[in-house]
């Protein structure tokens, strides 16, 4: 009988996942006595009665790693160590599968776990690893707020998405005279908001990393407007905040996701900037998830398909308990610890932030 | 007088160039008193009678980063080291005109000259630094090439546009059950070629740092075919990869054209039909990375003229911009590293070399 690695991907759906997905399979179709499964919608295909698991052979992955999202399904809720379970009451309760989930594993003679994921995800990891459980990570966010690899696959399409809405959003400003807000994805980092000002051109980027005064922001606007011509871009990102100020958040009413709903600051930008007496036409677009969707770039499927094969070659050399990322120009593996202990938010003296800075950008902070 | 940077761009063109115009500018335009002139045509503006040079202001730059190409036009035959003059008798003769290049960039009051090229731009680079131009260089190169910056702008892009098309050309060759075969740019380094061939899922990828054996790319063809024979096959080939016939001649130039006719000779009875992607691969809108990257260089390069630091260049390196002194630029050709991870990666999803 052949070993089996099973495959799944958690969190957030990203442009790339499918391509990981391909290079797993493919180079374990490069073994004699390997097969890949991969688990639907993360975890959830191993814990459900019956179980979903499918098999992943080279014809099921043909062609995907140039579709977006994941063949194999994921949910940002649940997972083994927070499976939600409805009382009689109708009350919702969370217990932890983890023990049983190892158990069921290893009775399907699965030899390793490839976990596709955020950060999230990771930590789910280091405790199943703990736990005994023969697991690999790879790292997965369109936000890059991964410390350990110098970027994460999914986060190149997403900036491109947000340039080419930077790029529309300049000529229908500038045929109306108006100022335009672009919300976009990151959650507590800038990144995709500062790289997609710098390359669409917009004239103003408000980061968490920097908070913003809305009497900067209003300056800049009175600058670039003469007798009522001009127009501005103003890239946000859903995490900014106003200095004093906090995120704009919600509680997230779905079941088993602890995670806060970001979002709204564009239109709380436009009101405020009203409030401080901006007489200037303003317009808002929210990018949403439109930066999860589509085709990913040339550059997120390389990244995607150099994390597949390294991350079979980890279960080939029974190397667990680490993640995969890359440090130009190589793709090395880290420990879970190590690789989840550190956030990588924007630094208010990098080359970047300089760079904005240096074409003249304002990040509304003076 | 306000101080003068003059830029001057070099060699073939490449997506992005408009984007380092563009930060070039805006980034002096910070400055109460400096101003920035574009050369037009390379060297010409700065040489011909009359001169070609256009002041590079606000109004003049906005938004030129999403355009391709570069709106001071380029060249590649104008080394002011041999400079092509046309004599009374309408011969052209080349002739050294360093020393007017350097007298007319006193005359017009010219602090700075920054240098947007490849590799054979910036030997020209260093040759006018040593004859005491203030000069500051910016790498360019669709192909990748240069070895002493992790990136340069235009790459991405190419690999992107690479990519699209083995993305349509793999639809048309499995509805045909056919051989499709891809020429990418790169000159004598694989890059762009192993870039697309992996993004894209090709199933050969042909590049000149691995001489390859038409036998070998025959066998992996014939494994992506039924003995009915259906299936399809993908190849991605740099313009430099090379092989050797049967008599020992190495096959170099037109290398998908060979490829073909040697498989069509050698009996292979799938379709083949080949594509050259040619210059589609430097027109166009950069894409956001390469737009980023060349408004980091932009921006780097002001500073260094700003800060005196004559003879460099502005690299990425290390996730940060950076400079480097041009001596240590030179002839540092980047080719694709035999243990680099692409070919490691390629390899693993079984993509064949022809090896």
């Amino acid at each position: 009988m052949k070993k089996k690695v099973l495959v799944l991907t958690g969190g957030g759906d990203c442009p790339g996942l499918n391509a990981v997905i391909r290079g797993i399979v493919k180079r374990a179709a490069q073994t004699e006595d390997w097969e890949v499964v991969g688990s639907i919608q993360s975890f959830d295909g191993v814990l459900r009665e019956p179980t979903e698991i499918i098999e992943l052979s080279e014809d099921t992955v043909s062609g995907i790693h140039y579709q977006g999202g994941t063949i194999l399904g994921t949910t940002t809720k649940g997972g083994p160590l927070a499976w939600p379970v409805k009382e009689n009451d109708g009350t919702w309760s969370f217990i932890d599968r983890s023990d049983e989930m190892i158990r069921k594993l290893k009775h399907m003679g699965v030899e390793a776990v490839i976990s596709i994921g955020g950060d999230g995800s990771q930590r789910i990891s280091q405790v199943l690893f703990e736990k005994g459980l023969n697991i690999i990570g790879v790292p997965k966010t369109i936000d890059n707020d991964l410390s350990a690899t110098d970027y994460t696959f999914g986060y190149q399409t997403a900036v491109q998405i947000a340039t080419e809405a930077v790029d529309r959003l300049v000529t229908t400003a500038a045929s109306h005279n108006r100022v335009i807000i672009l919300e976009v994805m990151g959650r507590d980092a800038g990144w995709i908001a500062l790289s997609s000002a710098i390359a669409g051109g917009a004239e103003i980027c408000l980061i968490p990393e920097i908070p913003y005064d809305i009497n900067n922001v209003l300056k800049v606007i009175n600058k670039r407007f003469k007798n009522g011509k001009g127009h501005v871009i103003i890239v946000v990102a859903e995490g900014a905040k106003p200095m004093n100020g906090d995120v704009l958040s919600q509680k997230n009413e779905e079941i088993g996701n602890a995670n806060l709903k970001l979002g709204g600051i564009a239109n709380k930008i436009l009101k405020d900037l009203k409030t401080a007496g901006c007489d200037a036409d303003m317009r808002e677009t929210v990018l949403g998830h439109l930066q999860r969707g589509g085709v990913p770039i040339a550059f997120d499927r390389i990244l995607a398909t150099q994390f597949g094969v390294k991350a079979m070659e980890l279960a080939l050399e029974s190397n667990f308990g680490k993640m995969v990322a890359y440090q130009h120009p190589s793709i090395v593996a880290v420990p879970f610890l190590e690789a989840i202990s550190k956030y990588n938010v924007v630094k208010p003296d990098s080359s970047l932030v300089k760079t904005a800075r240096g074409i003249g950008m304002s990040f509304g902070d003076n | 007088m306000k101080q003068r940077i003059l830029i001057v761009n070099s060699g073939g063109d490449c997506p992005g160039m408009n984007a380092v115009i563009r930060a070039i500018a805006k980034r002096t335009h910070l400055e109460s008193n400096w101003e920035v002139i574009g050369s037009i045509n390379g060297f010409d503006g700065i040489l011909s009678e009359p001169l070609e040079l256009m002041p590079l202001t606000q109004e003049k730059v906005e938004d030129i980063q999403t355009l391709g190409g570069t709106i001071l036009t380029t060249n590649n035959k104008r080394n002011p080291f041999n400079y092509p003059v046309l004599q009374e008798d309408g011969t052209i003769k080349k002739i050294d005109y360093t020393d007017k290049l350097i007298y007319n960039l006193k005359v017009l009051g010219f602090d700075a000259l920054i240098h947007i090229g490849g590799n054979e731009s910036h030997k020209i680079s260093l040759k006018l630094y040593e004859k005491g131009v203030n000069i500051i260089g910016i790498p360019k190169t669709i192909n990748n090439d240069l070895a002493i910056t992790d990136y340069s702008f235009g790459f991405q892009t190419a690999a992107q546009v690479a990519t699209e098309a083995i993305d349509k050309l793999v639809t048309t060759a499995s509805s045909h059950n056919r051989v499709l075969i891809l020429e990418v740019m790169g000159r004598d380094a694989g890059w762009i070629a192993l870039s697309a061939a992996i993004a894209g899922g090709a199933d050969v990828c042909l590049i000149p740092e691995i001489q390859f054996n038409i036998d070998k790319v025959v066998e992996k063809l014939k494994s992506r075919y039924t003995t009915e024979g259906r299936g399809f096959a993908n190849i991605v080939v740099a313009e430099g990869a090379y092989f050797k016939n049967e008599n020992g001649e190495i096959i170099k130039g037109n290398i998908a054209r060979e490829i073909a006719s040697k498989l069509r000779n050698l009996n292979f009875e799938a379709d083949i039909r080949e594509t050259i992607l040619g210059h589609l691969q430097r027109g166009g809108t950069p894409i956001a990375f390469d737009r980023i990257l060349a408004t980091e260089l932009g921006v780097k390069s002001v500073e260094l003229a700003l800060d005196k630091k004559f003879g460099t260049m502005a690299i990425h390196k290390n996730s940060g911009v950076s400079h480097i002194n041009l001596e240590k630029v030179i002839n540092k050709y980047n080719k694709v590293d035999l243990s680099h991870n692409l070919i490691h990666t390629a390899k693993g999803i079984g993509i064949s070399f022809g090896d």
